[in-house]
Order: structure tokens, then C-alpha cells, then sequence
């Protein structure tokens, strides 16, 4: 099942949009400037989002829509977060009555403005019911068809609402039905025409993921093999986002690591990134005597060496299963703000690309001490001609049903 | 991102102006990168994550009105996205939201920003990207007579800044220490 790539620029733009609409709502109802900052397509295996809703408990509307798109959709927020909002009404009340109906209105704004615009887009009626509000825990908060089969991907729209001055910061997901969602996508892609790299199979979009995931876990068994430190990999995402927005992606905070630009089929850039004591940890874990207090040039020479051992683990995975051959370029060390790190990569990217494919992946330590988050972006093109590539066998998953994923 | 107001023009494209801002008091207004916005009454405009992007801002000493331009390439010519994504396109997009404003004579500009951070392949042909904003902006602003007053270009440092429209005060944010420009 192939999808247009601008269809999906298109539906994360207007998903933007309904999250703009809904913040703005919630500026006015609170008189606090909280803005929509950056929404994400994020196609993720059914077993990652388990795991990653695992445990948080949901509120939300769920809509039916019939006419141009078909199925449930639900947009939900975390308890903790209706509450803060609530709480910012000057409500004294956090009941559950008070909640359902601010929860549902805000519900009704966003998912109306996301369902308005695309139906606008595309000049056709979609019908809405009224929207029904949800409570769950972990996925149980998905409408029924977002699963579609057990090694299919789920789409989900996910928008960081903030305020720039005050401590307000939640996530909006929309989940739409996945059948429907893709076989829209698919109709689009029909009606504009075959043109040569513009189209994704997004069914094998979670096969590679997989891929990616046992990428980062070779990556992970590098630190523990060059530092002595244990590491688990946690959710691999692969996220659909505007250019523009990749470098709030990865935040103001502060990184040290390495970058690589990749030649190959995919080409395109490859960051792997720790927080400043995470690099200093696993430094000092390659480096056999006491260093200087920071990152010196100690720090930077181990780093250099890990990050082009992880490198070449990471995308050796990728260069098997696309049946292609991939090099990096010798590391280049950073260390700085995240946001400014990924601005020259944004750039170069956004000479021929409007939206970006980000592979998100995050090695931990089990006692949470260290992290590190690798940051793959491949050329969109590119990565559409090489995903048409893989064997359907090991698309379907075939292959697959062993490793670190867990129950799907 | 940033915008106060709903979006019905397809997101990033437009310069938001004072009409759109509701910037009364010193407001602190986020611009986000590919994006533009002009403000006064004493507004903060701030950006951040400036690597190889260039933060522009042209304004008018006199009634402390100005604008701030993240710009992530040097010119449109065929690469897709809105004017604001171009130092070039962005420039003269800024300049016409002030002259919406009222605001034509008498402005002044200041950029930071196009650092070094990175070497690609892609760089071997005319330099950094840095560079290229930033001879890309001198440009702009010449054409639109604009004179610079002040920079901070280059080096290998990221940059976050603050725009104080009232003042025309630019504070440059990095990971070597803090400037006013």
C-alpha cells in the first residue's frame, strides 16, 4: 500500500492547523499564551505504542466519520494534563463531570479543525457524530480499528502544546482508524498519479522500523561493549515532520555527540546525541584514567570513536535489508544547543525536501543514568525508492517475529 | 507554531503583523524557524536553535517597531517552502509587513547567526550555508537599502536571541557567553 508523500504533508499540516485552532481555544478560555509548538505524523508498530501508553491513563473524544474518511478517530491528552488545564480555568472543581466537559469541548475544537480541513482540501463532505468522551488506560483509549492486524503501524498525530510564559507543556494525540486513514492516503496517491519517488509503502514502514530498532540495538550492545555499562533500547519511532520543525524536535537542551552524513542509498544524516553528563558517563567509562571535570579533548576522541562503531552498527542494518550499500563520513563532533546542532542538517535537508522522515531511536541505562537518542534522517526520496526495495517476505514480517519487540 | 491567533492560511507563509499579534506590554513572542513576525508596544521577539540559520531583524529606531526573520537557506530558487524558510524572499517579505505597518523610512538591521558547525559534501560548492546566509542577507538588505548596523556571524557556536523592539537591543545567547548587539 503506497501513499503519497505530499498527501501526508498535507494531512500533518492540517493536523497542525487543528492543534493551533485548539490552542488557541484554550489561550482564550485561560488568558495563558500557550501555542501549539510542533505536531508529528508518527507511524509506530502496534507494540511500541503499547508499551509506550503502557501505565498512563488517557481522557479524551472519540468521533465516527463517515463520507471522504471513514472510521473512528480519538483525540486524547493525559489525565495530568486535563487537570492542569483545568486548573489554569480557575476551576476548583476536578471532578469527573467538570473534566468530561472541558475535555470534550476541547476535543470537539481540535478534532473538528483537523476533519474541517481536510475536508476542505480535498472538497468533499465528511461527516462527524458528536463526539463521545473517552477514559482509558494505554492503548485501550485507541478506537477499535487502529490496530490493523498485529504487525501493522498505527498513525498517530501527536501536537506539544506549551506557553512561553508559564509551566503549561502537554501532548495532543489524534489517532484516526487506521484503515481508513491509509486507504485515503492511498486514494489521494491514486488520483495525482504515479510520480517516481513521492510515494512511501507505508506497509513496510513498521518492518523497517523493526529494522531500525535492531540498528540501535547493536548500537547499544557498542556502548556496553566499549563502556562497560549495561543499555536497553526504548521505542524506535519513525516520525513524518515538517523540516521547519526538526530542530524543536530535539529541544534548546544542550547535546554532545557526533554526526554523520551518509552517502548511499538512502543517503542522508545520521546524529547520535547524550546529554552532558550521559557523555561525560560514558566517556569516562572508555577513558582508563581520571579526566578534567566536562567534555575535553578526551572526551571528544572517545565519542568520535563510539559514535563511528554505533554508525556503522546502525546503518549495517539497513544496507542488508534494503539490499543497498551505505558509507558515513568520518564523525563530526558537537556539542551544543540541540535545536542549533540539527539546523545546518535542517538545511541541507530543506534544499529538496519540504517535510523530513526523522527516525527517533533512545538507548538508556537501566538505571536511567545515561541516555542516548540517535537521530536518523534519510532522504525522503530516497528512502521511498529503497523502502520499495525490501523483500515482501521480510516486509510482511516474516522475519521478524523474533528480537526486542515484545508481544504485537 | 508561536501564533496566537488560528491559522487558516496553510501555515507557514506569511509574516504575522501587529494586527495579529495582540502584542501589548512586552509581550514575548516565539519565531519559530521559517517564520517571521513583525511586533511593537515593547515586545520581546525571541528565536532559538540558530545553528547555520540566520536571525535577521529590521526596524524602526524611532517608533520601535520590528520584525524577526529565522531563515534556514539563502534563496527560494527552486527549493520548496514558504518565504520565510529564504534570507532573500524573507528579507523583502519582512520588509513589506513594516511597510503594512507604516514603518518605511529610517530602518535599521541586525543579523546573528550562520555558524560553521558542520562541514557537509554538499558545502564543497560556495561555501558553508552559514556563509552563504550570511552573504545572502548583506545582499537583501542592501537592495531594500536597509543599512546593517550590527552582526554576529559565524564561528562554530549555536546562537538563541532576543529581540527587544522598544530598544532595538538584540541579546545574542551562546554557548560561550551572552552579547547585546
Amino acid at each position: 500500500m503506497d501513499v503519497d508523500i505530499k498527501s501526508l504533508g498535507t494531512f500533518s499540516r492540517l493536523a497542525s492547523q487543528g492543534a493551533d485552532r485548539a490552542a488557541y481555544a484554550f489561550a482564550q478560555l485561560t488568558g495563558t499564551n500557550v501555542y501549539a509548538d510542533v505536531t508529528d505524523v508518527t507511524l509506530m508498530a502496534a507494540g511500541d505504542l503499547e508499551r509506550a501508553f503502557d501505565g498512563r491513563e488517557f481522557v479524551g473524544v472519540e468521533v465516527g466519520l463517515r463520507g471522504g474518511l471513514v472510521g473512528q478517530t480519538v483525540m486524547a491528552f493525559e489525565r495530568d494534563a486535563a487537570e492542569t488545564l483545568l486548573s489554569l480555568l480557575g476551576a476548583d472543581r476536578t471532578d469527573d463531570e467538570f473534566a468530561r466537559s472541558g475535555v470534550t469541548e476541547a476535543g470537539n475544537i481540535m478534532t473538528s479543525g483537523f476533519i474541517d480541513g481536510w475536508a476542505d482540501h480535498l472538497g468533499i463532505a465528511i461527516d462527524m457524530t458528536p463526539p463521545t468522551y473517552v477514559r482509558a488506560s494505554g492503548t485501550d483509549i485507541l478506537p477499535d480499528g487502529a490496530f490493523d492486524g498485529d504487525r501493522a503501524g498505527v498513525f498517530m498525530f501527536e501536537s506539544q502544546v506549551a506557553s512561553s510564559d508559564a509551566e503549561v507543556g502537554f501532548t495532543i494525540y489524534l489517532l484516526p482508524e487506521y484503515t481508513g486513514f491509509t486507504d485515503l492516503l492511498t486514494a489521494r496517491r491514486q488520483a495525482a498519479g504515479e510520480e517516481a519517488g513521492e510515494s512511501v509503502p507505508v506497509d513496510k514502514l513498521p518492518a523497517f522500523n523493526q529494522l531500525t530498532k535492531r540498528g540501535t540495538q547493536s548500537a547499544a550492545e557498542n556502548i556496553t561493549m566499549m563502556t562497560g555499562t549495561p543499555t536497553d533500547v526504548d521505542v524506535s519511532r519513525l516520525r513524518f515532520v515538517p523540516v521547519e520543525d526538526v530542530p524543536s524536535e530535539v529541544g534548546d537542551e544542550t547535546v554532545v555527540g557526533t554526526v554523520f552524513e551518509l552517502q548511499g542509498l538512502p543517503s542522508g544524516y545520521l546524529a547520535i546525541l547524550f546529554d552532558e553528563p550521559s557523555a561525560k558517563a560514558v566517556a569516562g567509562g572508555m577513558i582508563p584514567t581520571e579526566t578534567d571535570d566536562g567534555i575535553g579533548e578526551m572526551e571528544r576522541g572517545a565519542l568520535r570513536e563510539l559514535g563511528n562503531i554505533m554508525t556503522s552498527g546502525f546503518i549495517d542494518g539497513w544496507a542488508n535489508v534494503l539490499g543497498t550499500s551505505i558509507e558515513h563520513t568520518p564523525p563530526q563532533f558537537v556539542h551544543d544547543m540541540g535545536a542549533a546542532v540539527m539546523s545546518p542538517i535542517v538545511s541541507q535537508l530543506g534544499r529538496t525536501q519540504e517535510h523530513a522522515f526523522i527516525i527517533d531511536s533512545t538507548i538508556r541505562t537501566p538505571d536511567e543514568g545515561v541516555r542516548c537518542d540517535i537521530y536518523a534522517l534519510p532522504d525522503q526520496r530516497e528512502l521511498a525508492a529503497a523502502l520499495d526495495g525490501i523483500d515482501p517476505a521480510v516486509a510482511d514480517g516474516g522475519s521478524l517475529g523474533t528480537g526486542t519487540d515484545g508481544p504485537s | 507554531m508561536g501564533r496566537p491567533e488560528p491559522v487558516t492560511d496553510g501555515g507557514a507563509g506569511s509574516v504575522d503583523t501587529l494586527a495579529g499579534t495582540d502584542a501589548a506590554g512586552g509581550e514575548r513572542l516565539k519565531v519559530g524557524l521559517s517564520e517571521a513576525r513583525v511586533a511593537g508596544d515593547g515586545a520581546l521577539l525571541v528565536t532559538s536553535g540558530l545553528g547555520s540559520c540566520l536571525g535577521i531583524v529590521v526596524y524602526d529606531p524611532t517608533t520601535g517597531v520590528g520584525g524577526l526573520l529565522h531563515a534556514m537557506l539563502p534563496a527560494a530558487e527552486d527549493h520548496p517552502g514558504p518565504d520565510e524558510k529564504f534570507v532573500t524572499e524573507g528579507v523583502a517579505a519582512l520588509v513589506a509587513a513594516l511597510a503594512d505597518e507604516g514603518v518605511t523610512d529610517g530602518l535599521r538591521a541586525k543579523f546573528a547567526g550562520g555558524a560553521a558547525m558542520l562541514n557537509f559534501s554538499l558545502d564543497e560548492d560556495g561555501g558553508s550555508i552559514g556563509d552563504r546566509n550570511v552573504a545572502a542577507a548583506e545582499a537583501a538588505l542592501a537592495d531594500h537599502d536597509v543599512p546593517v548596523v550590527a552582526t554576529d556571524t559565524g564561528g562554530d557556536r549555536g546562537r538563541s536571541l532576543r529581540f527587544e523592539t522598544a530598544t532595538g537591543r538584540l541579546h545574542v545567547s551562546s554557548a560561550d557567553g551572552d552579547a547585546v548587539i
